[in-house]
């Protein structure tokens, strides 16, 4: 990717397109551990399409014996598993509040592809949403893709969804139907989906490559360029705010911790830039694919401080210090991002 | 009959019942074993059925929108929603209902304003599309249409009194008190007084500053029936407004014979036991007790009894009651303020100044963050 392209991706909104829309909410204006609908954050690449339920189709096709098409009474009548799973953007800033956890609902995306009989070819996935654009300003205007590899299609906790919170998705947030990669970065949980291509090895030609999409969401380190995936594990400190001030008391800082890998098995927070760390309670369970809310008790004595706090997940990953310097991309921000406050 | 057993007998039972729906001649047959499944509440046996009703009937409209209407009665509105969308034309209105009640409102309304401007239907039916309409407009953000739908739903059906409700408890979100009232009293000429009426139009007036008429209204529903908390929560507010703590204690103790265990009962009955006149103080610390007792971490106990306390002159206990409620919600200004009045008192200037100014810094934050939420 050039330079060009990458101040291109991170200016306003992602990309090109009329108004792709580009919302989030302050983590400690959330209670309780699940976000409420209206509050979660949006990251879109172009504007939303137009869907209705009565017209909405979902055609599954590619390398598969038997291609077919289901609409959305189809869908609702699949089997179904209801998963409360955290969605982060995959350049969520350190501290930053562009990642939600809801209570899905949605039919396992197995069972779409067993109905289609895979060819013993398949090895990948292409997911296309409705919207579209030019995701670059010397590509095409292009739908909306992803390629993932058929193996995580396949595990019981992916699922095409059509419910958030118990009701139906949000129109921002993919109406009708949506993909849920539990414990990966939001690109793959492609919104408004229209179509599933399963693909062979050699992927060849798609939308994918030819929108450019294969140039972003990538691990760049050095020279070495790897596609983002799995979340990695990662705390936010959700109040107090940087830069507050606070009376001296005894405070209750707080926020949450999430990891794409395994669930939480502890959180800790240092006021004095790292020097000490306290363990701070779990005060939500922490699940498979969803985030835990932690709190830590503080007696805030006058003086200015600098807030961390640290994940560690039970396969041991731990949140780390600091970005790693030879990071060349914008994505997968984990770092123990500081906040700073003044007690007086 | 053994473990083994009952295992056996299930498995026969479900082999059965899946020979039974392959030789379902007719989509009737179907039904029944429907709600067979919905008697066992078992979800995925129904929605294998669903799917099989589908695949061989798909064009038999009524069967679909009958499913519709038996999932619908057991709150399966996901499926039933499934059922209208098969059932198409047979099932407008109710699909756009189903719609709404999902939360796809833009697709509540596109079907629901053909159906509520089409004369041919009939003026109920019509009714329950405006009605349709204007939840979905409300649940959209906007009020104007909805407003606008709410009234066609009770021209078109007078006799509704659940359009009535939800057009008054639009107004009232919106502020429009007077509104709200005069829908209600519109709805006792035409669709009768029901308890839920009658508690909205008593706690309206008391909201549009028409307290008598409030009141009135209020003891006419708790004659009828006593056991309606909200009205005495609404009787208290009214005597609150008129500034008469008599008469909002006296509204509370009513609630606590009816309710003795309603949520922070007795923090509001202390409460407003300190705003009378010559209040006593013992028998507020003793509401406040009762509290502590059901909510041992509720701040405002705390920030009550050390005012109580401080009255009393009882300052080291003060302090420390108010220190308490500091401790549990450290970013309320009142505690500190409070801190800052009694330590002024007592002589103690340095720390006044130190409480003032956690005060000050408590409101800056506030503005802050409401200019925030903004």
């Amino acid at each position: 990717m050039t330079r060009r392209e990458l101040l291109w991706l991170t200016g306003a909104g992602l990309l090109s397109g009329a108004d792709p829309q580009n919302l989030s909410y302050p983590l400690r204006s959330l209670q309780g551990a699940v976000t409420p609908s209206e509050m979660f954050f949006v990251r879109d690449h172009f504007q939303p399409p137009e869907l209705s339920l009565g017209t909405w189709k979902l055609r599954v096709e590619g390398r598969v014996q038997h291609p077919y098409e289901l609409n959305f009474s189809d869908l609702v009548e699949l089997p179904s598993r209801k998963m409360e799973a955290f969605l982060e953007c995959a350049g969520n800033a350190a501290n930053g509040s562009a990642i939600s956890n809801g209570v899905w609902e949605g039919a396992p995306i197995s069972v779409l592809l067993e109905t289609a009989r895979p060819t013993p070819a398949a090895a990948f996935v292409l997911l296309e949403g409705a919207d579209r654009g030019a995701l670059f300003p010397d590509r095409p205007t292009l739908p909306y893709t992803q390629i993932v590899p058929i193996e995580k299609c396949l595990d019981p906790s992916s699922l095409v969804v059509y419910k958030l919170n118990g009701l139906a998705l949000p129109k921002k947030n993919g109406f009708p139907a949506r993909a849920l990669f539990a414990g990966w970065y939001g690109m793959d949980w492609v919104k408004w989906l229209q179509r599933i291509v399963v693909l062979g090895r050699d992927v060849g030609q798609t939308a994918f490559e030819q929108s450019g999409m294969n140039r972003v969401y990538n691990r760049v380190v050095q020279n070495e360029i790897t596609r983002v995936a799995a979340v990695r594990v990662k705390s936010a400190i959700a109040w107090p705010a940087n830069e507050a001030h606070l009376p001296a008391a005894r405070h209750l800082l707080w926020g949450f911790a999430w990891s794409g890998s395994a669930p939480i098995r502890q959180v800790e927070v240092t006021t004095d830039g790292g020097k000490q760390w306290m363990p701070a309670d779990l005060s939500s369970r922490p699940g498979q694919y969803a985030w835990t809310r932690w709190s830590c008790a503080w007696d805030a004595k006058p003086g200015e401080y600098m807030l961390m706090s640290r994940a560690i997940d039970q396969s041991g990953a731990q949140q780390p210090l600091q970005r790693d310097p030879r990071r060349k991309d914008t994505y997968e921000l984990n770092w123990c991002a500081p906040v700073h406050c003044l007690v007086r | 009959m053994s473990l083994t057993g009952v295992l056996r007998f299930t498995a026969l039972c479900v082999s059965a019942h899946c020979v039974l729906i392959a030789a379902c001649p007719d989509p009737a047959c179907l039904l029944t074993q429907v709600r067979v499944d919905l008697s066992r509440n078992d979800l995925d046996a129904l929605k294998s059925n669903l799917r099989e009703l589908a695949a061989r009937f798909p064009n038999d409209l009524e069967t679909h929108a009958t499913l519709a209407r038996i999932l619908a009665e057991k709150n399966l509105f996901m499926l039933a929603l499934a059922e209208a969308l098969r059932a198409g034309p047979a099932a407008t209105v109710q699909l756009a209902a189903l719609e709404n009640a999902v939360g796809a409102y833009s697709d509540a309304l596109g079907n629901a304003l053909p159906a509520e401007k089409n004369s041919q239907l009939p003026s109920e039916l019509r009714a329950s599309a405006a009605g349709v309409a204007g939840l979905s407009y409300e649940s959209l953000g906007e009020p104007e249409p909805a407003l606008e739908h709410l009234k066609t739903a009770i021209q078109l059906d007078p006799s509704r009194d659940n359009s009535y409700l939800a057009l008054a408890d639009l107004c009232e979100r919106l502020q429009k008190y007077a509104d709200a009232v005069d829908v209600l009293q519109q709805a006792r000429l035409h669709a009768g007084d029901s308890p839920a009426m009658l508690l909205s139009l008593g706690a309206d007036l008391i909201r549009a500053e028409k307290y008598s008429d409030g009141i009135q209204i209020l003891h006419t529903l708790l004659q009828r029936d006593p056991k309606v908390e909200q009205a005495y929560i609404s009787l208290a507010d009214a005597a609150r407004r008129m500034g008469n703590p008599d008469q909002e204690v006296e509204a509370l103790e009513g609630l606590a014979r009816c309710n003795p265990r309603y949520p922070m009962l007795h923090v509001l009955i202390a409460r407003a036991m300190l705003n009378k006149e010559h209040p006593s103080y013992p028998a507020i610390l003793r509401e406040l007790a009762l509290a502590e007792r059901s909510t041992p971490a509720d701040p405002d106990v705390f920030f009550l009894r050390g005012k109580v306390l401080a009255a009393l002159g009882r300052q080291q206990e003060a302090i420390s009651a108010l220190r308490r409620s500091i401790e549990l919600r450290p970013m309320e200004p009142g505690p500190y303020y409070q801190l800052a009045k009694l330590y002024q008192k007592l002589g103690k200037a340095g720390m006044a100044r130190e409480q003032f100014e956690r005060v000050k810094i408590l409101e800056t934050a506030g503005s802050f963050s409401e200019k925030m939420n903004k």
